[in-house]
């Protein structure tokens, strides 16, 4: 495959897991999803040997299918809001 | 009645005018009319005039009679219209028995009210269940259900079925008034006064009859223009709402170190093994494949765990947690090599597993040494251990971690020590797994013990170490079938253990990032209470783990800051002693005076602890404890500068 088609499948496969972390109900794993999802992606910026990106993708794949369920399963049992989200939006607005 | 007297006005200035067209009356009208007083008019003219003088007069106190009785028609008019109101409102009331009946605020009134209002005061999209009404009203959940199912059958609020189902109000807040509510449950409104009910004995109405229908009139009039929009928009209903806003919120959680809540991916390995599509089966079945399948999990999931410690599969023991680990170890070791050495080492800062299980073996016969950890850093050297090592020493037992204080042991130089006196070395890793670099291929460890649901996995699971190289022999304290080469019988929990293996590879890959992270946000909260006086860290500064910080602050009651933290769930002391009111035991090991160790905080930080979670406790905590010592009569007194300890205090 060619640099360029790699690097959108790639940046689909992050845009479509940010979006999916941010649909967790709670704080604590949207937060968590979102952290380590920006970090690893940036930890393995530099990499250009094709197995290893390939690897990386299908892994990528993987947690987008476990944030899926998990997010359903989590809006399913919700629980409180927690203190520190009401400090955080109104940081935010 | 006005136009009419206009209109007789306006004829008799027409006669008026008529007559004056003549010009000398003309003249003498004008004259009067603008000096009516001048007496230089002839006799004549006043003649000619006084006719039409009189006339005018008569006309005007005819005007005059005309305008009172239209004022009094109007009133007559605007009492009718005020009276045809009234009764159309009492024919909305139902009945006319209820206006003449005397107003009583009876308590189902009363809680139908209560429970619309705070449906009026949620959103307008959200169903509530009547249980977080009971909640927050404190009405028994029974009781609103009578009461809804009269509201409902009067189309005042209106159900939904399913799992988010509830009550939402059928009309505008603006359209239901407190009226209707109160009759929508079968109150009347009554008033307190008069039991008589408007049917009065003997015949004749008492003397103040009048006065309470009026009342009650009054009153029904009053409530059927009350609207709960009106209700919400008043001051007094505030309260309602901010006491709602601060229903129990979830705290932050800065409690990790006590237990973790369990990794979505680590649930969903565990998921995959408990349904009858999963890999349900009993993995020591080696006759079918649902067995066959178990067994693989069981033997990844050993594999993770080792692949974290650098041992060997063989080496892992599944147990139910990292207690059973720890009694193992000890009760197992000692009572295979026992016979002979009868010396146990261990410190007094251990988990409450080991200190117990040692106590439990002194009376079996055995000798323990409890080493005293260096004061304020609560560190065990080397040197200590060598100090209290002998000939008979079987075994010596630490922990890698400390729980409260996040001070790490240095289990490399201890190892090549104990290993040198050929005595077993056995450390409680509970803690330190996925949190520190542990390589056993190296480290002179015999026994290990681990805890799945301190890293994100589920409870109820643990592993033991135990070394087959040189080997360690341990007694089985589980008896029934053998499993686990004979060392731990009872079927394996495939959903726990592959838990915990996937728990341990996910912290083994993360656990650099997660700890420079961690080092960072610490240091952060270090910093920001730094700005308090009289704060010390409790712990070593430097042979630490980041994931816990444990500070005391003086002059200030342990309990009381735990309670005003209560928004972040930090814990003083640790769960396994929490239920008891005696401080920690390992604070009080390291040399803190009891006051100290009383008012000692232990916060601690995880996977989901973020920057806002920081600086949301450094503000709380310095707000909670300026507060706290502001009461205090100790700080005062430290203020002004007098040594506490020269006091003499008063015996009483």
């Amino acid at each position: 495959m060619t640099a360029s088609a790699t690097r959108s499948r790639v940046l689909s496969l992050y845009r479509q897991l940010l979006r999916e972390s941010n649909r967790f109900d709670s704080y604590m794993y949207r937060n968590y999803a979102l952290r380590r999802v920006k970090d690893s992606f940036r930890q393995h910026k530099g990499i250009t040997d094709g197995n290893t990106i390939e690897t990386l993708m299908a892994d990528g794949h993987r947690n987008l299918e476990i944030i899926r369920r998990q997010t359903v399963i989590n809006r399913l049992y919700k629980s409180d809001r927690l203190v520190v989200e009401d400090v955080a939006t109104a940081r935010r607005t | 009645m006005r136009l009419e007297g206009d209109n007789l006005l306006k004829e008799q200035f027409r006669d008026l005018v008529v007559h004056l067209t003549a010009p000398k009356l003309l003249s003498d009208w004008k004259q009067w009319l603008t000096n009516p007083d001048d007496d230089s008019q002839t006799k004549a003219s006043k003649k000619r005039i006084a006719p039409l003088l009189e006339k005018i007069d008569q006309q005007r106190s005819k005007i005059n009679t005309l305008q009172v009785e239209v004022k009094q028609y109007q009133n007559r008019v605007k009492r009718l219209q005020l009276n045809q109101q009234l009764r159309i409102h009492k024919i909305h009331t139902s009945s006319l028995k209820h206006v003449y009946r005397i107003m009583r605020l009876t308590t189902r009134g009363r809680y139908a009210v209560t429970a619309l209002l705070d449906l009026a005061l949620q959103p307008p999209e959200q169903t509530i269940t009547l249980a977080e009404i009971a909640t927050r009203q404190t009405i028994s959940v029974a009781y609103l259900e009578q009461l809804f199912a009269k509201l409902k059958r009067h189309g005042l609020v209106s159900s939904v079925r399913g799992a988010n189902g509830g009550y939402h109000l059928a009309r505008h807040a603006e359209e239901i008034t407190v009226l209707e509510i109160i009759e929508a449950v079968n109150e009347t409104v009554d008033a307190t006064r008069c039991d008589h009910k408007g049917n009065c004995q003997n015949g004749a109405m008492c003397l103040t009859h009048d006065l309470w229908q009026e009342l009650s009139l009054h009153i029904a009039d009053y409530l059927a223009k009350i609207t709960l929009a009106d209700l919400v928009a008043r001051d007094n209903v505030q309260t309602v709402a901010v006491r709602q806003n601060s229903a129990p919120l979830d705290s932050a959680l800065l409690s990790v170190t006590a237990t973790t809540p369990v990794d979505p991916q680590v649930a969903e390995r565990m998921m995959e093994c408990l349904t009858f599509d999963g890999t349900f089966g009993n993995a020591a079945s080696r006759s079918h494949a649902y067995g066959w399948q178990a067994e693989e999990k069981v033997e990844y999931a050993r594999e993770q765990v080792a692949n974290l410690v650098k041992a060997d599969p063989r080496e892992i023991v599944w147990t139910s947690g990292a207690t059973e680990s720890d009694n193992l170890a000890l009760k197992g070791v000692a009572q295979f090599y026992g016979s002979k050495r009868k010396h146990i080492i261990t410190s007094k800062i251990e988990h409450k597993a080991i200190l117990d299980t040692c106590r439990e073996l002194e009376e079996e016969g055995f000798e323990i040494t409890y080493l005293e950890p260096e004061p304020k850093t609560g560190l065990i050297t080397p040197e200590m251990v060598q100090a209290e090592l002998r000939p008979d020493t079987l075994l010596v037992s630490l922990m890698m971690v400390n729980n409260e204080i996040g001070t790490v042991t240095d289990v490399a130089a201890i190892g090549e020590l104990t290993r040198a006196n050929k005595t077993y070395f056995h450390v409680d890793a509970a803690q330190a797994a996925g949190k520190v670099e542990i390589d056993l291929s190296t480290m002179k460890v015999d026994l290990m013990s681990f805890s799945g649901h301190k890293v994100y996995g589920p409870k109820g699971i643990g592993a033991l170490f135990v070394r087959r190289s040189p080997r360690v022999r341990i007694k089985a304290q589980i008896h029934g079938g053998g499993h686990e080469r004979g060392m731990r019988s009872g079927t394996l929990a495939t959903h726990q253990i592959v838990g915990m293996g996937e728990a341990f590879e996910l912290a083994g890959k993360s656990l650099q990032a997660e700890q420079t992270r961690l080092r960072v946000l610490r240091d952060k909260l270090w910093n920001g209470l730094q700005d308090l006086e009289q704060v010390f860290l409790n712990g070593h500064p430097v042979y630490n783990v980041a994931n816990y910080l444990n500070v005391s602050f003086n002059f200030v009651e342990g309990e009381s800051l735990m309670m005003a933290l209560k928004d972040a769930a930090v814990s003083s002391g640790s769960a396994c002693t929490s239920a008891t009111l005696e401080p920690s035991y390992v604070l009080r090991a390291l040399g803190l005076s009891d006051e100290l160790a009383h008012s000692s905080i232990r916060f601690s930080f995880g996977h989901y602890t973020t920057e806002e979670d920081i600086d949301h406790v450094i503000k709380i905590t310095k707000a909670a404890v300026e507060k706290l010592r502001e009461l205090s009569p100790l700080w005062d007194m430290y203020k002004e500068g007098i040594d506490l300890n020269s006091v003499e205090w008063a015996e009483h």
